[in-house]
């Protein structure tokens, strides 16, 4: 028995289903409402553009990840292109350690999976944001969309050891950015 | 195993891919040192408040109504994207 085709996709489904998605990612990788609002409009008319060629849901996740990313990308380069034409130089933050300093603290945590509540969104937000930008798109990537080494690779042109030490790295910041929120109270 | 040398260890530790014998090696220093098991807690903690972000949280109105023009006015207007 033959399998029937996919149905096509409507702009309305479209929209509806991977409008927010896009805006999401977006709005975590550029850290600015704008910026993702620019990227989500560009993304979701050249995907209704091409939507004659789509064939499923799966198929058209994967390459709006990928539009996506080079959206927010390119428009992250013209901004650093015009700073650095403004300011003479350009900045390359790298995370110089890894390791916490000092001790560290047990953090009052349930061992399985986090409900948030939504100012706890808006924290994790906030310290995502606080990343380096090569730091940002990796642990975004892995770690908020759940992407595989190898797919990330592919997306930001790295090796898997480089996407894999860039994210221990963000995952590093990351926790010491959290900690003074997570950390358990001192015994009395 | 010391403490320096569990912490570039961690993201393979985390999702499984080291082998056996190094794993157990983490294991070991974990269950002695206070530090590196609070390392460990909220490393993995961070992983997981990063999965559970909202990843399709509602559009801003105004974003909403800026998309569905923008839309509108690409299909021709002859289509109302609703």
């Amino acid at each position: 028995m033959v399998a029937p085709l996919p149905e096509k996709l409507t702009p309305e489904q479209v929209f509806r289903e991977h409008a927010p998605r896009i805006y999401n990612l977006a709005r975590r990788m550029l850290g600015n409402d704008a910026d993702a609002e620019d990227v989500t409009q560009d993304v979701l008319l050249q995907v209704v553009r091409k939507l004659d060629t789509f064939r499923g849901d799966a198929q058209l996740t994967t390459w709006l990840h990928r539009v996506t990313v080079n959206a927010a990308l390119a428009l992250r380069q013209k901004r650093a292109n015009r700073q650095k034409h403004e300011a003479g130089e350009a900045v390359d933050e790298v995370l110089d350690r890894a390791a916490p300093t000092g001790t560290v603290k047990r953090w009052d945590v349930p061992p399985d999976e986090p409900v948030l509540a939504a100012e706890q969104h808006e924290l994790i937000d906030r310290a995502i944001g606080e990343l380096p930008d090569m730091y940002r798109d990796v642990f975004v990537l892995a770690d908020v969309q759940g992407l595989d080494n190898a797919e990330i690779g592919e997306l930001l042109n790295l090796s898997v050891p480089a996407v894999k030490s860039r994210l221990h790295r963000a995952r590093m910041r990351m926790r010491d950015l959290l900690a003074p929120h997570f950390e358990a109270e001192d015994a009395p | 195993m010391n403490c320096d040398e569990l912490e570039p260890l961690l993201l393979e530790f985390v999702s499984g891919e080291l082998v056996i014998a190094v794993r157990e090696t983490v294991d070991v220093h974990v269950t002695g040192c206070a530090h590196c098991e609070a390392l460990l807690i909220s490393y993995r903690h961070t992983v997981r408040v990063a999965a559970a972000l909202p990843k399709c949280a509602a559009l801003p109105a105004a974003l909403e109504a800026r998309l569905r023009k923008a839309l509108a006015d690409q299909m021709g207007e002859g289509e109302d994207c609703r």
